[in-house]
């Protein structure tokens, strides 16, 4: 697996996509553009419906409704957020790869992160029904407002776990 | 009746104020960069030596170079600079330095000693003469 790992970064890094964005005299920022923006737009929708699970804001909306209304901006970001991220790791894949700060930030977010928020996106059509929302509910979201933050912390590391170059 | 309601809310009030200042208290969000900090600015050396290669790369510009020191024996050193976008702008190419090229080059080395420095920002380019040629610098 780990073999499979490293000849997927290596070949992601010599395609023109990460060649191109890597040496690019403009490119590079616009792409850290796409990154932040999409997983702003996803975690700022994701930790606002995790603080509502939590009971923050119950009075404006249920958490059911607060659900709806943001589903549509929330995966928007993730696929916009996703879009980035791959094209940041396809200028460096083998450095990524090496890097722990950047394995700890995807193994938090595949499989946990991803599964405990499409639980929570569906679990609270039930349990965001009533202003109230259920004690595991709670739990729940917190437990994801806790993960998301870790993903973040990790990726904010990741430059400071990279080799010397 | 109210009173019970009260307290209810006065303690998701509590939870969630605390929660929100673990939030606001991550200050990593600000720090997408790996910093300087570890580079000495205080010092300049100058190294001479051959270029081994010159990559022209985001988000850093990487120059690396084999230096002969008093000894005899070879260092590899690699000096970081900025994005293509910074360089291109004072006048730099991703040919202004090829493998191979004597290179004369100043840099602020890093605190812990190792074969690694700095040799521009954002706002500045350190002095580097290639095969004879200065580059443009300031």
């Amino acid at each position: 697996m780990h073999q499979f790992i490293i000849a997927f970064a290596r070949w992601v890094q010599s395609t023109h996509l990460g060649v191109g964005i890597l040496e690019s005299t403009w490119a590079f920022p616009y792409v850290q553009l796409t990154h932040f923006t999409g997983l702003s737009l996803f975690i700022g929708t994701t930790l606002a419906l995790d603080l509502r699970l939590m009971g923050v804001g119950k009075k404006s909306q249920t958490a059911a409704q607060l659900a709806d209304s943001l589903f549509a901006w929330n995966w928007l970001g993730f696929a916009i957020g996703i879009t980035g991220g791959f094209m940041l790791f396809s200028t460096a894949a083998l450095t990524y790869v090496a890097n722990p700060s950047f394995d700890v930030k995807l193994s938090m977010l595949i499989p946990a992160g991803l599964i405990l928020h499409i639980v929570n996106q569906r679990k609270v059509r039930t349990w965001g029904e009533t202003t109230e929302t259920p004690g595991i509910a709670k739990l729940a979201g917190f437990v994801e407002l806790l993960l998301w933050l870790s993903v973040v912390s990790a990726a904010v590391l990741i430059p400071y776990f990279a080799a010397e170059p | 009746m109210p009173c019970r309601r009260r307290t209810a809310n006065l303690e998701q009030f509590r939870i969630s104020v605390l929660l929100l200042g673990l939030v606001i208290a991550f200050p990593g969000t600000a720090f997408s960069h790996h910093g300087t900090v570890g580079y000495d600015f205080a010092k300049t050396v100058t190294l001479h030596g051959t270029a081994t290669s010159f990559d022209w790369v985001n988000p850093h510009c990487l120059l690396h170079m084999d230096v002969k020191d008093e000894n005899g024996s070879v260092q590899r050193w690699t000096l970081e600079m900025s994005a293509p976008s910074m360089l291109a702008r004072r006048g730099w190419t991703k040919d202004s330095v090829r493998p191979g090229d004597d290179v004369t080059i100043e840099t602020h080395p890093a605190k812990n000693g190792i074969p690694l420095g700095i040799s521009s920002g954002n706002s500045y380019v350190l002095k580097a003469v290639v095969n004879g040629k200065v580059l443009p610098f300031q």
